[in-house]
Protein backbone atom coordinates (compact mmCIF):
# COMPACT_ATOMS: atom_id res chain seq x y z
CA UNK A 1 0.00 0.00 0.00
CA UNK A 2 1.78 3.23 -1.12
CA UNK A 3 0.82 6.75 0.85
CA UNK A 4 0.22 9.37 -1.40
CA UNK A 5 -0.56 12.67 0.94
CA UNK A 6 0.62 14.96 -1.35
CA UNK A 7 0.77 14.94 -4.78
CA UNK A 8 3.01 18.27 -5.97
CA UNK A 9 4.88 19.97 -2.94
CA UNK A 10 3.05 22.76 -1.91
CA UNK A 11 3.87 25.76 -3.81
CA UNK A 12 4.94 29.82 -3.14
CA UNK A 13 4.09 31.19 -5.71
CA UNK A 14 0.97 31.76 -8.22
CA UNK A 15 1.26 32.08 -12.02
CA UNK A 16 -1.81 33.15 -13.98
CA UNK A 17 -1.29 31.68 -17.34
CA UNK A 18 -3.45 32.89 -20.73
CA UNK A 19 -2.94 31.34 -24.20
CA UNK A 20 0.19 30.04 -23.14
CA UNK A 21 1.50 33.62 -22.44
CA UNK A 22 2.45 34.09 -18.78
CA UNK A 23 -0.12 37.21 -17.47
CA UNK A 24 0.97 37.52 -13.57
CA UNK A 25 3.40 35.88 -10.74
CA UNK A 26 2.02 36.56 -7.55
CA UNK A 27 3.72 35.40 -4.00
CA UNK A 28 1.01 33.39 -2.58
CA UNK A 29 1.54 34.84 1.12
CA UNK A 30 0.04 37.69 -0.35
CA UNK A 31 -3.92 38.13 -0.25
CA UNK A 32 -5.34 39.85 -3.33
CA UNK A 33 -8.17 39.72 -6.35
CA UNK A 34 -7.45 39.98 -9.78
CA UNK A 35 -9.68 40.07 -12.81
CA UNK A 36 -9.09 38.56 -16.14
CA UNK A 37 -11.04 37.92 -18.72
CA UNK A 38 -13.62 35.53 -18.19
CA UNK A 39 -12.79 35.24 -14.20
CA UNK A 40 -11.98 36.35 -11.12
CA UNK A 41 -8.99 35.44 -9.45
CA UNK A 42 -8.07 35.39 -5.49
CA UNK A 43 -5.11 34.58 -3.11
CA UNK A 44 -5.91 34.42 0.25
CA UNK A 45 -4.44 32.90 3.62
CA UNK A 46 -1.62 31.21 1.29
CA UNK A 47 -4.29 29.40 -1.37
CA UNK A 48 -6.12 30.60 -4.84
CA UNK A 49 -9.34 29.87 -6.21
CA UNK A 50 -11.02 30.93 -8.90
CA UNK A 51 -14.11 33.19 -7.16
CA UNK A 52 -16.20 33.83 -10.61
CA UNK A 53 -16.04 32.99 -13.69
CA UNK A 54 -18.70 33.88 -16.66
CA UNK A 55 -18.43 29.64 -18.37
CA UNK A 56 -21.81 27.32 -18.24
CA UNK A 57 -20.22 24.99 -15.79
CA UNK A 58 -17.89 27.15 -13.94
CA UNK A 59 -15.72 23.82 -13.19
CA UNK A 60 -12.84 25.83 -12.16
CA UNK A 61 -15.10 27.52 -9.64
CA UNK A 62 -15.75 24.39 -8.39
CA UNK A 63 -12.69 23.37 -7.60
CA UNK A 64 -12.13 25.49 -4.80
CA UNK A 65 -8.97 26.60 -2.98
CA UNK A 66 -6.03 25.23 -4.05
CA UNK A 67 -2.26 25.06 -2.52
CA UNK A 68 -0.67 23.64 -4.75
CA UNK A 69 -1.19 21.77 -8.36
CA UNK A 70 -3.14 23.90 -10.69
CA UNK A 71 -6.60 24.99 -11.88
CA UNK A 72 -6.97 25.05 -15.77
CA UNK A 73 -9.33 26.15 -17.41
CA UNK A 74 -9.47 24.19 -21.18
CA UNK A 75 -12.32 26.67 -23.00
CA UNK A 76 -10.55 29.40 -22.41
CA UNK A 77 -6.71 28.50 -22.28
CA UNK A 78 -6.40 29.77 -18.73
CA UNK A 79 -3.88 28.05 -16.13
CA UNK A 80 -3.53 29.01 -12.65
CA UNK A 81 -0.41 27.22 -10.98
CA UNK A 82 0.90 27.16 -7.55
CA UNK A 83 3.86 26.63 -8.28
CA UNK A 84 7.74 26.92 -6.12
CA UNK A 85 10.27 28.42 -7.88
CA UNK A 86 13.29 25.89 -6.48
CA UNK A 87 10.66 23.11 -7.12
CA UNK A 88 12.65 19.74 -7.62
CA UNK A 89 10.80 17.06 -10.32
CA UNK A 90 12.59 14.22 -8.97
CA UNK A 91 11.43 13.46 -5.25
CA UNK A 92 10.00 9.88 -4.61
CA UNK A 93 6.43 10.68 -2.79
CA UNK A 94 5.31 12.29 -5.79
CA UNK A 95 3.69 10.67 -9.05
CA UNK A 96 5.42 12.12 -12.55
CA UNK A 97 1.80 11.99 -14.39
CA UNK A 98 -1.66 10.88 -14.16
CA UNK A 99 -3.78 9.20 -17.00
CA UNK A 100 -7.60 9.25 -16.72
CA UNK B 1 69.69 -21.20 -16.92
CA UNK B 2 67.12 -22.90 -18.68
CA UNK B 3 65.02 -22.60 -15.17
CA UNK B 4 65.51 -19.25 -14.65
CA UNK B 5 64.77 -18.15 -18.09
CA UNK B 6 61.30 -20.31 -17.89
CA UNK B 7 60.89 -18.22 -14.57
CA UNK B 8 61.39 -14.81 -16.05
CA UNK B 9 58.91 -15.52 -18.88
CA UNK B 10 56.02 -16.07 -16.19
CA UNK B 11 57.53 -13.28 -14.39
CA UNK B 12 56.60 -11.52 -17.46
CA UNK B 13 53.30 -12.92 -18.04
CA UNK B 14 51.99 -11.97 -14.42
CA UNK B 15 53.62 -8.69 -14.60
CA UNK B 16 51.39 -8.03 -18.55
CA UNK B 17 48.08 -9.98 -16.12
CA UNK B 18 48.33 -7.66 -13.53
CA UNK B 19 48.46 -4.19 -15.71
CA UNK B 20 45.66 -5.84 -17.47
CA UNK B 21 43.50 -6.05 -14.43
CA UNK B 22 44.54 -3.14 -13.12
CA UNK B 23 43.81 -1.27 -16.08
CA UNK B 24 40.26 -2.81 -16.65
CA UNK B 25 39.74 -2.04 -13.01
CA UNK B 26 40.68 1.52 -13.29
CA UNK B 27 38.56 1.45 -16.28
CA UNK B 28 35.51 -0.13 -14.21
CA UNK B 29 35.83 2.78 -11.90
CA UNK B 30 36.42 5.64 -14.29
CA UNK B 31 32.54 4.36 -15.72
CA UNK B 32 31.23 3.93 -12.34
CA UNK B 33 32.47 7.58 -11.16
CA UNK B 34 31.38 9.02 -14.75
CA UNK B 35 27.87 7.35 -14.31
CA UNK B 36 27.58 8.62 -10.55
CA UNK B 37 28.49 12.37 -11.97
CA UNK B 38 25.80 11.56 -14.86
CA UNK B 39 22.92 10.77 -12.19
CA UNK B 40 23.79 14.37 -10.70
CA UNK B 41 24.23 16.34 -13.55
CA UNK B 42 20.85 15.14 -14.98
CA UNK B 43 18.11 16.76 -14.03
CA UNK B 44 14.01 16.08 -14.41
CA UNK B 45 12.69 19.41 -16.24
CA UNK B 46 9.42 19.99 -17.01
CA UNK B 47 7.26 22.35 -19.69
CA UNK B 48 3.34 22.60 -19.78
CA UNK B 49 0.96 24.39 -22.43
CA UNK B 50 -2.87 24.20 -23.67
CA UNK B 51 -2.76 22.81 -26.56
CA UNK B 52 -4.95 19.79 -28.62
CA UNK B 53 -7.98 21.57 -26.51
CA UNK B 54 -5.77 19.98 -23.27
CA UNK B 55 -3.04 20.37 -21.07
CA UNK B 56 0.39 18.93 -22.88
CA UNK B 57 3.36 18.25 -20.41
CA UNK B 58 6.22 16.96 -21.46
CA UNK B 59 8.78 15.69 -18.97
CA UNK B 60 12.60 15.11 -19.60
CA UNK B 61 15.72 13.95 -18.23
CA UNK B 62 18.57 16.41 -19.31
CA UNK B 63 21.99 17.49 -18.52
CA UNK B 64 21.72 21.16 -18.59
CA UNK B 65 18.91 23.24 -18.64
CA UNK B 66 19.29 23.93 -22.21
CA UNK B 67 19.27 21.01 -23.74
CA UNK B 68 15.92 20.20 -21.91
CA UNK B 69 14.51 23.58 -23.24
CA UNK B 70 15.52 22.67 -27.33
CA UNK B 71 13.64 18.82 -26.92
CA UNK B 72 10.49 20.49 -25.00
CA UNK B 73 10.08 23.04 -27.55
CA UNK B 74 10.50 20.43 -30.59
CA UNK B 75 8.09 18.29 -28.81
CA UNK B 76 5.38 21.05 -28.04
CA UNK B 77 6.16 22.07 -32.04
CA UNK B 78 5.18 18.37 -33.10
CA UNK B 79 2.35 18.91 -31.03
CA UNK B 80 1.03 21.85 -32.86
CA UNK B 81 2.08 20.28 -36.26
CA UNK B 82 0.20 17.16 -35.60
CA UNK B 83 -3.10 18.68 -34.00
CA UNK B 84 -3.11 21.38 -37.28
CA UNK B 85 -3.82 17.75 -39.74
CA UNK B 86 -5.79 15.50 -37.03
CA UNK B 87 -8.11 18.07 -35.31
CA UNK B 88 -11.99 18.63 -36.61
CA UNK B 89 -11.99 21.93 -35.09
CA UNK B 90 -9.63 23.59 -37.30
CA UNK B 91 -11.34 23.92 -40.60
CA UNK B 92 -7.89 22.99 -42.54
CA UNK B 93 -6.67 20.00 -40.86
CA UNK B 94 -6.35 17.10 -43.57
CA UNK B 95 -9.02 15.53 -41.02
CA UNK B 96 -11.40 18.32 -41.97
CA UNK B 97 -10.42 18.25 -45.66
CA UNK B 98 -11.53 14.43 -45.89
CA UNK B 99 -14.81 15.25 -44.18
CA UNK B 100 -15.64 17.56 -46.24
CA UNK B 101 -14.97 15.47 -49.37
CA UNK B 102 -17.37 12.71 -47.93
CA UNK B 103 -19.04 10.81 -50.94
CA UNK B 104 -17.38 12.90 -53.29
CA UNK B 105 -13.56 12.09 -53.67
CA UNK B 106 -10.46 10.76 -52.31
CA UNK B 107 -8.30 13.33 -50.14
CA UNK B 108 -3.99 13.37 -50.52
CA UNK B 109 -2.73 13.41 -46.53
CA UNK B 110 0.32 13.59 -45.09
CA UNK B 111 2.05 10.57 -43.50
CA UNK B 112 0.89 11.00 -39.84
CA UNK B 113 -2.70 11.42 -41.01
CA UNK B 114 -2.64 8.10 -43.29
CA UNK B 115 -1.18 6.65 -40.49
CA UNK B 116 -3.69 7.14 -37.15
CA UNK B 117 -6.13 6.32 -39.65
CA UNK B 118 -5.06 3.47 -40.65
CA UNK B 119 -3.99 2.36 -36.66
CA UNK B 120 -7.73 3.63 -35.81
CA UNK B 121 -8.93 1.17 -38.14
CA UNK B 122 -7.26 -1.84 -36.96
CA UNK B 123 -8.46 -0.81 -33.26
CA UNK B 124 -12.46 -0.17 -35.18
CA UNK B 125 -11.76 -4.01 -36.31
CA UNK B 126 -10.13 -5.70 -33.06
CA UNK B 127 -13.71 -4.37 -31.25
CA UNK B 128 -16.02 -4.80 -33.86
CA UNK B 129 -16.74 -1.57 -33.92
CA UNK B 130 -17.22 -0.67 -30.45
CA UNK B 131 -14.31 2.21 -31.64
CA UNK B 132 -14.89 4.04 -34.83
CA UNK B 133 -13.09 6.76 -36.21
CA UNK B 134 -16.26 7.75 -38.05
CA UNK B 135 -18.23 8.65 -35.09
CA UNK B 136 -17.49 12.14 -35.83
CA UNK B 137 -21.58 12.53 -37.35
CA UNK B 138 -22.80 11.18 -34.05
CA UNK B 139 -20.35 12.98 -31.45
CA UNK B 140 -20.65 16.45 -33.22
CA UNK B 141 -24.35 16.29 -32.05
CA UNK B 142 -23.79 16.36 -28.18
CA UNK B 143 -21.31 19.29 -26.77
CA UNK B 144 -20.50 18.15 -23.37
CA UNK B 145 -19.46 21.44 -22.10
CA UNK B 146 -22.78 23.36 -23.04
CA UNK B 147 -24.44 20.37 -22.25
CA UNK B 148 -26.57 19.73 -25.26
CA UNK B 149 -28.30 16.38 -25.62
CA UNK B 150 -29.79 15.77 -29.05
CA UNK B 151 -32.79 13.99 -29.19
CA UNK B 152 -33.63 10.82 -29.67
CA UNK B 153 -34.86 10.76 -33.44
CA UNK B 154 -31.91 13.10 -34.27
CA UNK B 155 -29.53 10.75 -33.03
CA UNK B 156 -31.12 7.53 -34.78
CA UNK B 157 -30.68 8.85 -37.94
CA UNK B 158 -27.07 9.62 -38.06
CA UNK B 159 -26.31 5.87 -36.98
CA UNK B 160 -25.92 4.25 -40.19
CA UNK B 161 -23.23 6.63 -41.01
CA UNK B 162 -20.73 5.52 -38.60
CA UNK B 163 -18.99 2.69 -40.49
CA UNK B 164 -15.29 2.24 -40.31
CA UNK B 165 -15.47 -0.45 -43.20
CA UNK B 166 -16.48 2.57 -45.40
CA UNK B 167 -13.35 4.46 -45.32
CA UNK B 168 -11.09 3.48 -48.53
CA UNK B 169 -7.66 3.70 -48.06
CA UNK B 170 -4.96 3.90 -50.84
CA UNK B 171 -1.46 2.63 -49.58
CA UNK B 172 0.20 3.86 -52.59
CA UNK B 173 -1.96 7.56 -53.49
CA UNK B 174 -1.74 7.99 -50.09
CA UNK B 175 -5.30 8.97 -50.01
CA UNK B 176 -8.08 8.80 -47.72
CA UNK B 177 -12.02 8.52 -48.78
CA UNK B 178 -14.86 8.59 -46.79
CA UNK B 179 -17.13 6.32 -49.18
CA UNK B 180 -20.74 7.71 -48.39
CA UNK B 181 -22.06 11.01 -48.15
CA UNK B 182 -23.00 13.31 -44.60
CA UNK B 183 -19.71 10.60 -42.92
CA UNK B 184 -17.14 12.38 -40.87
CA UNK B 185 -13.69 11.23 -39.28
CA UNK B 186 -13.65 12.52 -35.47
CA UNK B 187 -10.44 10.60 -34.13
CA UNK B 188 -10.59 12.23 -30.72
CA UNK B 189 -10.31 8.90 -29.30
CA UNK B 190 -7.28 7.82 -30.74
CA UNK B 191 -4.98 10.85 -31.67
CA UNK B 192 -3.64 11.44 -28.55
CA UNK B 193 -2.54 8.53 -28.08
CA UNK B 194 -0.46 8.50 -31.08
CA UNK B 195 0.46 12.20 -30.77
CA UNK B 196 2.23 10.96 -27.57
CA UNK B 197 3.85 8.31 -29.73
CA UNK B 198 5.19 10.89 -32.02
CA UNK B 199 6.26 13.20 -29.81
CA UNK B 200 8.52 10.42 -27.54
CA UNK B 201 10.00 9.92 -30.76
CA UNK B 202 11.08 13.66 -31.23
CA UNK B 203 12.73 13.74 -28.14
CA UNK B 204 14.33 11.13 -28.23
CA UNK B 205 15.46 12.17 -31.85
CA UNK B 206 16.72 15.33 -29.84
CA UNK B 207 19.43 13.00 -27.33
CA UNK B 208 16.58 12.95 -24.63
CA UNK B 209 17.04 9.48 -23.37
CA UNK B 210 14.37 9.30 -20.47
CA UNK B 211 10.62 11.07 -19.93
CA UNK B 212 7.11 11.40 -20.62
CA UNK B 213 4.96 12.72 -22.93
CA UNK B 214 1.66 13.71 -22.03
CA UNK B 215 -1.46 14.58 -23.55
CA UNK B 216 -3.72 15.18 -20.41
CA UNK B 217 -4.07 11.59 -19.62
CA UNK B 218 -2.62 10.23 -22.33
CA UNK B 219 0.63 9.35 -21.70
CA UNK B 220 3.70 7.95 -22.84
CA UNK B 221 6.84 7.11 -20.96
CA UNK B 222 10.69 6.29 -22.22
CA UNK B 223 13.71 5.37 -20.28
CA UNK B 224 14.07 5.70 -16.44
CA UNK B 225 13.36 8.07 -13.60
CA UNK B 226 16.27 9.18 -11.90
CA UNK B 227 17.28 9.09 -7.78
CA UNK B 228 14.10 7.02 -7.82
CA UNK B 229 13.65 4.67 -4.58
CA UNK B 230 14.81 1.10 -4.30
CA UNK B 231 11.59 -0.40 -3.79
CA UNK B 232 10.25 0.89 -7.16
CA UNK B 233 13.28 0.61 -9.27
CA UNK B 234 13.69 3.31 -12.03
CA UNK B 235 10.16 3.71 -13.21
CA UNK B 236 7.91 6.63 -14.16
CA UNK B 237 5.35 6.81 -11.75
CA UNK B 238 1.76 7.46 -13.70
CA UNK B 239 -1.62 7.87 -11.06
CA UNK B 240 -4.94 6.61 -11.99
CA UNK B 241 -7.67 9.08 -11.05
CA UNK B 242 -10.22 8.01 -8.99
CA UNK B 243 -13.28 8.38 -10.89
CA UNK B 244 -15.72 9.95 -8.34
CA UNK B 245 -12.42 11.79 -6.38
CA UNK B 246 -11.33 14.99 -5.89
CA UNK B 247 -9.58 16.09 -9.42
CA UNK B 248 -6.09 14.81 -7.19
CA UNK B 249 -7.33 11.64 -5.97
CA UNK B 250 -5.86 8.55 -7.13
CA UNK B 251 -6.70 4.68 -7.41
CA UNK B 252 -3.17 3.53 -8.01
CA UNK B 253 -0.16 4.44 -9.49
CA UNK B 254 1.63 2.74 -12.09
CA UNK B 255 5.46 2.28 -11.85
CA UNK B 256 5.97 2.61 -15.91
CA UNK B 257 9.08 2.14 -17.76
CA UNK B 258 9.19 2.19 -22.23
CA UNK B 259 5.36 2.04 -21.78
CA UNK B 260 1.76 3.66 -22.75
CA UNK B 261 -0.93 4.23 -20.55
CA UNK B 262 -3.99 6.18 -21.34
CA UNK B 263 -7.71 6.05 -19.59
CA UNK B 264 -11.26 6.87 -20.92
CA UNK B 265 -13.31 8.27 -18.32
CA UNK B 266 -17.31 8.95 -17.88
CA UNK B 267 -15.71 12.10 -15.53
CA UNK B 268 -13.80 13.78 -18.13
CA UNK B 269 -16.49 15.28 -19.87
CA UNK B 270 -19.80 15.38 -19.12
CA UNK B 271 -22.91 16.53 -17.64
CA UNK B 272 -25.33 15.76 -15.48
CA UNK B 273 -29.62 15.97 -16.60
CA UNK B 274 -32.07 14.32 -14.47
CA UNK B 275 -29.75 12.74 -12.27
CA UNK B 276 -28.35 10.64 -15.10
CA UNK B 277 -24.61 11.27 -16.26
CA UNK B 278 -24.05 12.01 -19.64
CA UNK B 279 -20.69 12.11 -21.11
CA UNK B 280 -18.55 11.99 -24.28
CA UNK B 281 -17.88 7.57 -24.63
CA UNK B 282 -20.41 7.04 -27.47
CA UNK B 283 -21.48 3.76 -28.04
CA UNK B 284 -21.54 3.97 -31.99
CA UNK B 285 -24.70 1.23 -32.14
CA UNK B 286 -26.63 3.10 -29.86
CA UNK B 287 -25.72 6.82 -30.19
CA UNK B 288 -25.36 6.90 -25.89
CA UNK B 289 -22.62 7.20 -23.40
CA UNK B 290 -21.94 3.23 -22.66
CA UNK B 291 -22.68 2.85 -19.16
CA UNK B 292 -20.98 -0.41 -17.73
CA UNK B 293 -17.67 1.58 -16.44
CA UNK B 294 -16.16 4.55 -14.77
CA UNK B 295 -13.17 4.07 -16.35
CA UNK B 296 -10.96 1.61 -18.55
CA UNK B 297 -7.37 2.43 -17.67
CA UNK B 298 -4.93 0.40 -20.94
CA UNK B 299 -0.77 0.25 -20.33
CA UNK B 300 0.29 -0.98 -23.75
CA UNK B 301 3.87 -0.38 -25.56
CA UNK B 302 1.91 1.73 -28.17
CA UNK B 303 0.51 5.07 -27.31
CA UNK B 304 -2.09 4.94 -30.30
CA UNK B 305 -2.96 1.36 -28.99
CA UNK B 306 -3.55 2.39 -25.29
CA UNK B 307 -5.54 5.61 -26.87
CA UNK B 308 -7.57 3.58 -28.71
CA UNK B 309 -8.14 0.35 -27.26
CA UNK B 310 -9.21 2.00 -23.92
CA UNK B 311 -12.56 3.68 -25.58
CA UNK B 312 -13.33 -0.11 -27.50
CA UNK B 313 -13.50 -2.05 -23.81
CA UNK B 314 -15.62 1.33 -22.39
CA UNK B 315 -18.09 0.74 -25.29
CA UNK B 316 -18.00 -2.88 -25.00
CA UNK B 317 -18.46 -3.12 -21.78
CA UNK B 318 -18.26 -5.74 -19.42
CA UNK B 319 -18.46 -9.34 -20.92
CA UNK B 320 -17.23 -7.85 -23.98
CA UNK B 321 -14.60 -5.74 -22.91
CA UNK B 322 -13.20 -8.42 -20.74
CA UNK B 323 -13.30 -11.08 -23.32
CA UNK B 324 -11.28 -8.56 -25.98
CA UNK B 325 -8.93 -7.73 -22.89
CA UNK B 326 -8.54 -11.66 -22.08
CA UNK B 327 -7.84 -12.10 -26.42
CA UNK B 328 -5.42 -9.74 -26.92
CA UNK B 329 -3.60 -10.24 -24.12
CA UNK B 330 -3.61 -6.81 -22.74
CA UNK B 331 -2.53 -4.63 -19.60
CA UNK B 332 -5.66 -3.06 -17.91
CA UNK B 333 -7.52 -1.55 -14.80
CA UNK B 334 -11.23 -0.94 -14.13
CA UNK B 335 -13.67 0.90 -12.60
CA UNK B 336 -16.76 -0.61 -12.94
CA UNK B 337 -20.02 1.45 -12.79
CA UNK B 338 -20.59 0.39 -9.06
CA UNK B 339 -16.78 1.72 -8.29
CA UNK B 340 -15.70 -1.80 -7.72
CA UNK B 341 -12.09 -2.39 -9.51
CA UNK B 342 -9.97 -5.09 -11.70
CA UNK B 343 -6.63 -5.42 -12.88
CA UNK B 344 -5.02 -8.05 -15.16
CA UNK B 345 -2.42 -10.28 -13.21
CA UNK B 346 -0.17 -8.69 -16.46
CA UNK B 347 -0.34 -5.52 -14.74
CA UNK B 348 -0.32 -6.22 -10.81
CA UNK B 349 3.53 -6.26 -10.34
CA UNK B 350 4.09 -2.34 -11.99
CA UNK B 351 0.50 -1.49 -9.61
CA UNK B 352 0.73 0.09 -6.05
CA UNK B 353 -2.63 1.17 -4.67
CA UNK B 354 -3.04 4.50 -3.00
CA UNK B 355 -4.68 5.80 0.04
CA UNK B 356 -4.91 9.46 0.16
CA UNK B 357 -4.59 11.30 3.41
CA UNK B 358 -7.74 12.25 3.77
CA UNK B 359 -8.81 7.94 3.98
CA UNK B 360 -6.07 7.85 6.12
CA UNK B 361 -7.60 10.26 8.90
CA UNK B 362 -10.94 8.22 8.21
CA UNK B 363 -9.63 4.92 8.86
CA UNK B 364 -7.85 6.62 12.37
CA UNK B 365 -11.31 7.59 13.75
CA UNK B 366 -12.80 4.01 13.22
Amino acid sequence: MLFIGRLVPKGSEVTIEVNNELLYKFPIDKDRSVKISHMEIEIKDGKVRVADADCPNKLCVKQGWIDRGAIICLPNRVVISVVNPYEKHDRDDEVDAISG
Amino acid sequence: MEISEKNQKVLKNRKILTLVVSLSLLVVVLFGLRLLSDQYRFKVYKKSRVAMDTLVTLTVVAESPRAADDAMEAGMAEVDYLDHLLSIFNENSEVTLINRNAGIKPVKVSMDTFNVIKRSIEVAGDSDGAFDPSIGPLSTLWDFIKAVKPSGNVIHKKLHLINYKHIAMDERQMTVMLTKKGMSLDLGGIAKGYVADRVVAVLQSKGINSGIAAMAGDIKTFGSKPHTHKLHPNGWKVGIRDPRGEPESLKGVLNLQNMAISTAGDYERFFIENGVRYHHILDPETGYPAREFQSVTIVNPEGVLADGLDTAIFVLGKDKGLALIRRMNLRAYIVFSDGSTYITDNLKEFFEPVRNTKDTKDTKKD
